[in-house]
């Protein structure tokens, strides 16, 4: 109580003063709200306010992750990445109007554009955005490129009188990472490339993009307001993880040389494209594949100014046939609009693997497919008779033989080495259309194979096929040799690569392996089963009956000496491109016991030049056998005629020259001495070699005898016999490649080293041989 | 409560009372050096990061200001000694010496901040002559309003000649019905201190100091409350200043057009749309909340503010508190908070235990200034009110400022020598 008192008498005699303490009070109050806002500020808003100031001042730099390497089957790098800079620029820090701020932009216009050869007034646009802090100036910049930027950025810039923000507050620089492909066009449309952000956008790129990209690292540290690191700040960083490496099944010497002799091939033949592809067939893994015309994977959007003309007239000439609705859309684009549509698909023409992605009418190849359906059901042997008349009969058609007249009388061997199409006709009839769309689907023609590559082709009914219920007699007879459906090339040589295989249908894939960042192995590719198609004594009958097609048939351009190939040509018509053909060749090595199989298309050769398969695809085959059979170490095994042709060249080395020339003159060589000397030095091919056996041999007799050169002549046009005369002749030795049987039409179209050139005597030059005659497979 | 003053001696000189040596309030100046060290300590850690930048070392800003508050203690403690007679004597020399300043410091150009006309230069250092002001202000008021006191509180009808000439002009006839005297002796001292408040307020906002004329305005509002005028006038103007609010309220509302020409600053547009990710008007006032927020309950540690690195411009400025809210967090703020209105009170009880009227309008006019600039200073830096340039008392830096509160803790230390308080 009298506490209260004392209170009560305090504030009674401080009546007079209450005007004052009302003052205090609000002064109090005042304190009071400053304080219960300062406590909401720091308390309850503190944690958003608290992570609003982090935002501005931790700085998080990702730290790019390095993509994983792609490396073919010997560990050849096809595609790596670098780690590389950007430069960006801060244009928050570079704001204001005062004469110094514009002097700031402008210098660091000026000194920008000057190290990175950007124009300066798209750095000052740039500088000038507002509500932005980070623009990029220039990516994959170089690292002598950076060092000059950096040294630029650490430059002092000073205001007149107070300290202003300089360079270095407003020029970052960070991480960049670009890819690199060694071999630039090598497998293109297979390995595919990245985006400016180091994603993949095509081929296995984009197909194994999740486990190349590797996981991105992060830096965070406290910077200051000026964006520069804070001496004793926080710093965290997290580590990079590259991403996983691929190991291909592609062999690059493969790919190299399927890729040149399709080239050379779609040159030859005008043709459109080209593709080819080459399996182990015991395993299904790709050890080359092509799609051509390809493209540099470093620069994949350049492209031909002239093909991109060629495109836009297309488009122009396709319009005069197109819809009103159509024509209308096209002429309301601008004429820069429409060449870019033409760009656009020119680079998508570029970018598409056809090997997968395309689909094809295999033609006579797929009689192989009828075959192995006739024997596997145990409907003909060998001994099996048919007369071909040239037609035939099948549901109110009439089917033709390509041979006007017929074949007249033929055995089971004779099916594909004629290319004989009623006689495939009735095989399949005596089928049946509903077993043979058994082995139709068994065969893997309904169904993707699987193989890990982005875009395969999806067999699509009635589209590229006939489904079960529109099987009727009429496609029997027409699917017996091919005609009115596509597969896509993989499941083709999948399909044939069954039948080398023992009947087992594989799984194709093209990553063998994937390695971590140390190169350990973290995953394998297991080849994968994926039916028995065919019982494997079939399979071995099929072959056979193959490998006669290239030693006595249609093939024969396709024979490699020393290798037992087995294979099928086919000419086929394409269904949406009247008067186009596709010309190919499926087949595989060594038949007794294969090893590899090859597919070769040659899409839309000039039709009025040759644009049969046996002419202009099975050399092809030949030549791509005749070098990766040696290459993959499958042993070659001459028969006798083909012994005959090859020696080994003996050692004259040290004998006297006279002698020795005369000695290897008697053997058949054809013998050139240089020099006066009386011994022999050095003989031009060493001892070992293979040679033909009427081949060059040269001899230097003299110490400092320069190795003599001479021309390399014109092969083309001639026959084995002129072609050997001829290097003779010229002091050089030739290799025959392709059809070296002594068959009539027998003539070079290609060597090694171009005529004109000049070599060393005695130098080894392939020489290319095919024939015309005897290898139609159709009538046209 | 004990009424003698004790060992007091008087020093005269050309026959003034100039000193009047004796025992002043210790607990006013122990609170006053507590704030003073807070201060200090905390200039040096928001500065460190600036001075290292702009100077040769991370104290200079620091050494500066130290300079500053000994420069002052000094004053404060030669002013606190004074004979409040000889204060009351010469008080309109003080205000016209700085009503000078003001004057002079308009004809000054800074070429670093064109149109801005804020400090006088010379030798190392500047002064601003709006925070001397304030003082000037503080004590002619006191003068004028001690003197006229009597007519001040009168209700009576003027009597002069003018008051009667008016009068027959107007006749007021039906107010004085209503039972008011419109023409009172207050009238004079009313136009009187109305014109001493409004010659400095017009010069500052002359020199584009607009946030110096407020502060000017409002000691002037609350040194004549203090000095007795009628409270209606207070009422008046209380209601008055809720109106503009209201009106910009709905402006804001209904018209932001009209508001945006109005706000040609954007101080109080940004005010109102708090935009948390904007880096334009509502940088510094974003990053001094950001400040706060990071400093929590209990702040981030003495010396670890990340904020003062550039993010708070001039942080040992008018932002100086978001910077003490970060590194000491709210604790550290309710202690700031907590000392400033101790001061307060104790300096408003020394003021209304003055021995004369003068020394209380003077002591109560002064812990008013420190209170009121407190208040707005952390009402900004929180964002309760618009953005103003207004330091903080004893923390912010500024040497200008630093003397000016301490001369006058020193009136009111000489207030409370001969202040009935208890001596301790």
């Amino acid at each position: 109580m009298g506490k209260i008192k004392a209170i009560v008498k305090w504030v009674r005699r401080a009546r007079p003063d209450r005007g004052v303490w009302l003052l205090v009070f609000l002064l109090i109050f005042g304190f009071l709200t400053d304080m219960i806002q300062t406590g909401r500020m720091a308390v309850v808003k503190g944690e958003e306010f608290r992570a609003l100031a982090e935002a501005n001042q931790l700085s998080d730099t990702s730290l790019k992750a390095v993509r994983g390497t792609i490396y073919d089957s010997n560990m050849n790098v096809l595609a790596q990445s670098a780690s590389l800079w950007r430069v960006y620029v801060n244009p928050a820090m570079a704001r204001g109007d005062k004469d110094e701020d514009v002097r700031l932009r402008v210098e660091i216009s000026a000194g920008l554009s000057e190290i990175l050869g950007i124009p300066a007034d798209e750095i000052m646009q740039k500088l000038q955005k507002s509500d932005s802090n980070n623009e990029t100036i220039a990516r994959q910049v170089e690292k002598s490129v950076m060092e000059k930027v950096a040294s630029f950025r650490a430059e002092e810039f000073r205001a007149s009188g107070e300290k202003k923000l300089g360079f270095s507050a407003v020029i970052g620089i960070t991480g960049d990472i670009k890819r690199y492909y060694p071999n630039s066009t090598l497998a293109s449309a297979l390995i595919g490339f990245t985006g400016i952000d180091d994603q993949g956008l095509s081929g296995l790129e984009a197909e194994y993009d999740d486990i190349l990209t590797g996981v991105d690292g992060r830096l965070i540290t406290a910077k200051d307001g000026y964006q520069n690191q804070l001496a004793d700040g926080y710093s965290v960083t997290y580590d990079t993880q590259q991403g996983t490496s691929l190991v291909l099944t592609i062999d690059e010497m493969v790919q190299y040389t399927l890729e040149n002799a399709l080239r050379q091939s779609m040159i030859d033949t005008s043709a459109s494209y080209a593709y080819g592809i080459v399996m182990n067939v015991k395993t299904g893994a790709v050890l080359g594949m092509v799609s051509l015309p390809d493209y540099n994977l470093n620069d994949p959007y350049t492209v031909p100014d002239e093909d991109v003309q060629a495109e836009y007239d297309k488009i122009a000439a396709s319009m005069e046939t197109a819809s009103e609705e159509k024509q209308a859309e096209y002429n309301a684009m601008t004429q820069e609009d429409k060449w870019i549509q033409a760009k656009k698909n020119v680079r998508n023409a570029y970018w598409r693997n056809r090997a997968v992605s395309d689909t094809y009418e295999p033609g006579s190849v797929f009689k192989c497919v009828t075959l192995s359906a006739a024997i596997e059901e145990g409907l003909v042997t060998d001994d099996f008779y048919f007369d071909c008349t040239g037609t035939i009969h099948v549901a109110d058609r009439d089917y033709h033989c390509w041979k006007s007249g017929g074949h007249g009388s033929e055995h089971l061997e004779d099916l594909l080495k004629n290319s004989c199409n009623p006689f495939a006709i009735t095989l399949a009839r005596m089928v049946g259309s509903e077993t043979y769309y058994k082995y139709f689907e068994a065969f893997g023609f309904t169904e993707t194979t699987g193989i890990d590559l982005l875009g395969e082709a999806v067999p699509n009914a009635p589209a590229t096929y006939h489904s079960r219920s529109n099987f009727g007699i009429a496609q029997l007879a027409s699917y017996s040799f091919g005609q009115t459906f596509q597969v896509s090339p993989i499941q083709m040589i999948t399909a044939i690569s069954a039948i080398a295989n023992g009947g087992k249908l594989m799984t194709p894939y093209v990553v063998a392996k994937e390695l971590d960042e140390e190169g350990n192995t973290v995953n394998v590719t297991e080849p994968k089963v994926r039916r028995q198609v065919i019982s494997e004594s079939t399979a071995k009958h099929v072959a056979t009956l193959m490998e006669k097609v290239v030693s006595e048939g249609t093939g024969k351009n396709a024979y490699v000496a020393g290798y037992r190939v087995a294979g099928k040509t086919g000419t086929s018509e394409k269904l949406q491109n009247k008067g186009q053909y596709v010309a190919s060749f499926v087949g595989f090595a060594p038949a007794d016991d294969p090893q590899v199989a090859v597919l070769i298309a040659i899409d839309e050769p000039d039709p009025n030049n040759d644009h049969g398969g046996g002419v202009i695809a099975a050399p092809v085959a030949g030549e791509v056998l005749g070098t990766i059979l040696p290459h993959l170490n499958i042993e070659a095994s001459y028969n006798d005629s083909e012994q005959q042709n090859i020696v080994k060249t003996p050692n004259v080395v040290g004998e006297s020259a006279e002698s020795a020339a005369s000695d290897l003159r008697s053997q058949g060589f054809t013998v050139k001495v240089r020099g006066d000397g009386d011994t022999v030095l050095v003989q031009t091919p060493a001892e070992g070699n293979q040679i033909s056996k009427n081949g060059v041999i040269i001899l230097y007799t003299e110490e400092d005898y320069d190795a003599s050169m001479v021309t390399v002549p014109d092969f083309t046009g001639c026959s084995i016999y002129e072609a050997y005369e001829l290097a003779a002749d010229t002091g050089l030795n030739i290799r025959i490649s392709g059809n070296s049987l002594s068959g009539s039409g027998v003539s070079a179209y290609r060597q090694s080293i171009e005529a004109g050139h000049g070599v060393t005597a005695g130098t080894m030059i392939t020489v290319y041989f095919r024939t015309s005659v005897g290898v139609a497979d159709s009538s046209n | 409560m004990a009424e003698k003053v004790r060992g007091v001696k008087n020093i005269r000189l050309f026959g003034q009372d100039l000193l009047t040596l004796g025992g002043f309030d210790v607990p006013f100046f122990v609170l006053l050096l507590a704030l003073l060290s807070y201060g200090l300590i905390m200039v040096y850690s928001a500065s460190m990061p600036t001075s290292a930048v702009e100077q040769s070392s991370s104290a200079s800003i620091f050494l500066g200001q130290l300079k500053w508050v000994v420069a002052g203690l000094v004053l404060m403690l030669l002013i606190s000694q004074l004979d409040m007679r000889l204060v009351r004597k010469y008080g309109w020399l003080l205000y016209a010496a700085c009503v000078g300043l003001c004057a002079i410091v308009l004809f000054i150009n800074d070429p670093n901040y064109p149109g801005f006309h804020r400090w006088i230069r010379f030798g190392g250092f500047s002064i601003q002559p709006s925070e001397f002001m304030k003082t000037g202000l503080i004590v002619m008021l006191a003068v004028v309003m001690a003197k006229y006191h009597s007519r001040i509180v009168s209700r009576h009808p003027a009597k002069s000649q003018m008051a009667a000439s008016v009068r027959r002009v107007f006749p007021f006839s039906f107010i004085k019905r209503l039972g008011f005297e419109p023409i009172t002796e207050a009238l004079f001292p009313t136009i009187l201190c109305g014109a001493i408040i409004l010659l400095p307020a017009l010069l500052v906002i002359a020199g584009n100091h607009n946030s110096g004329a407020i502060i000017l305005l409002l000691i002037g509002i609350v040194m004549l409350y203090i000095g007795d005028f009628k409270r209606g006038w207070f009422i008046l103007g209380a209601v008055g200043f809720i109106a503009v609010a209201a009106l910009i309220f709905y402006l804001y509302k209904n018209n932001p057009e009209l508001l945006e020409k109005i706000d040609s600053k954007g101080r109080i547009m940004s005010w109102l749309v708090k935009d948390y990710a904007s880096i334009g008007t509502r940088w510094q006032i974003n990053n001094a909340l950001f400040a706060i927020g990071s400093g929590g309950f209990l702040g981030v540690g003495l010396g670890n503010s990340v904020q003062k690195y550039y993010y708070v411009p001039e942080p040992q400025n008018d932002m100086i508190f978001s910077i003490l809210c970060e590194e000491l967090g709210f604790v550290g703020a309710a202690l700031m908070l907590i000392l400033f209105a101790a001061l307060i009170i104790r300096g408003t009880l020394i003021g209304l235990r003055a021995k004369t009227r003068f020394n209380k309008f003077v002591a109560i006019g002064v812990v008013m200034h420190i209170g009121l600039q407190v208040v707005l200073n952390v009402a900004v830096v929180t964002e309760v009110i618009p953005n103003t340039g207004i330091g903080l008392p004893f923390f912010s830096s500024g040497g200008s400022a630093m003397l000016t509160f301490l001369a006058e803790a020193g009136l009111v230390l000489a207030v409370s020598k001969d202040s009935r308080m208890v001596k301790m």
